[in-house]
């Protein structure tokens, strides 16, 4: 009797270790903000983008800077502050687009009505930005002497500067890397950096897994 | 031998108890100079494992100045051990629906044993009246 239960025990968890085995492998769509996704050592992956772009996006709102703006006559006016998108610095090993996380930042920032970004200006602060055809209508606009300007470039009140740092450390087998976030909001009239944060997302361990 | 095999069993878990409790000593004013605005929560707890490890204290709301709301949420590690937990914001306007936004991310924290962390959750937009907290052991 105790044997045909011992045998019966054995047979069902192992077939219960292959269903869950052949679960675990096939492929299958997850959903992307949540906590199934793949977390590698080395690399930034998709949930470290979100969560730096989040803290961000955050304090940036937090902030109170964006939104409200002063007059010439002194008054506070409400409105989506313009932003331009400047230098982007990845001094990482590995290549990250700028808008892996700069976009979630952007689209956090213009849902929320507090900024818009313009895309006529490059990162050199040149016209020609994302927009092919809205650069084309303000360099039509603009002389080259920059006499007069489209009106635009005349409302484009912070400049946001973007840099990733990496670190990395190894102790024994286990690995260990740190992703360094670095954002200035610059008001472009005064040149000052009127907000600043950091997010740093660290990683340890041996290998990559599935889930977090 | 089953007595060393015993003996042997009973070191390794007295090891494995040492190694794994990391606790925390902590001191803060006896009288607080801040005015909390403490919200009464409303919980289902499915997870009693969860519950113990992330046991929540306080829930706090607060405004900026320009209006977006703020969530602080005050968790204790009721067991010895570190815990990872992972939170996520849910925010809701004045029609109860759900606000899709880039700032409901999974987000992870540590926390040393005996130990209390504030977790904050800022509103994506000014008309987000309410908010929901879920918070998910790591693996599960």
């Amino acid at each position: 009797m105790k044997m045909t239960f011992n045998k019966t025990c054995i047979a069902l968890g192992l077939c219960g270790l292959m269903l869950t085995g052949c679960e675990s492998t096939r492929a299958k769509r997850i959903d992307p903000a949540g906590t199934q996704t793949i977390t590698t050592i080395k690399r930034l992956d998709i949930q470290d983008a979100a969560d730096a772009a989040a803290a961000m996006s955050q304090s940036l709102l937090e902030s109170g800077r964006l939104g409200k703006h002063v007059n010439a006559a002194g008054e506070t006016v409400l409105r989506p502050s313009v932003i331009a998108i400047d230098r982007y610095v990845n001094n990482t090993s590995q290549q990250i687009d700028r808008d892996e996380v700069l976009k979630k930042i952007r689209v956090a920032l213009n849902k929320a009505g507090v900024a818009q970004t313009i895309v006529t200006i490059n990162d050199q602060g040149d016209l020609g930005g994302e927009s092919n055809i809205a650069s084309k209508f303000a360099r039509e606009n603009t002389p080259a002497d920059r006499s007069v300007q489209t009106p635009e470039l005349l409302v484009v009140d912070y400049s946001l500067t973007f840099k990733i740092i990496e670190n990395r450390a190894q102790a024994g087998q286990i690995r260990q890397t740190t992703f360094t976030f670095q954002m200035s909001l610059v008001d472009v009239k005064t040149g000052l950096a009127v907000w600043e944060d950091e997010k740093q997302i660290t990683k340890q361990g041996k290998d990559s897994s599935v889930g977090w | 031998m089953a007595n060393r095999i015993s003996k042997l069993t009973a070191l390794l878990a007295l090891t494995a108890i040492i190694v794994g409790c990391q606790t925390v000593n902590t001191y803060e004013p006896n009288q607080q100079q801040a005015i909390k605005h403490i919200v009464q929560d409303k919980r289902v707890e499915s997870d009693l494992s969860l519950k113990n490890k992330a046991q929540m204290q306080q829930l706090i709301t607060a405004h900026t100045p320009d209006g977006f709301l703020k969530v602080q949420a005050q968790l204790y590690n009721g067991t010895n051990s570190r815990a990872r937990i992972n939170y996520r914001f849910e925010w809701f306007d004045t029609s109860g629906m759900l606000i899709d936004t880039t700032l409901s991310t999974w987000k992870q924290i540590s926390l040393p044993g005996r130990d209390t962390a504030m977790i904050q959750g800022m509103a994506p937009t000014k008309s987000a009246v309410d908010f929901r907290l879920k918070l998910l052991e790591p693996g599960s």
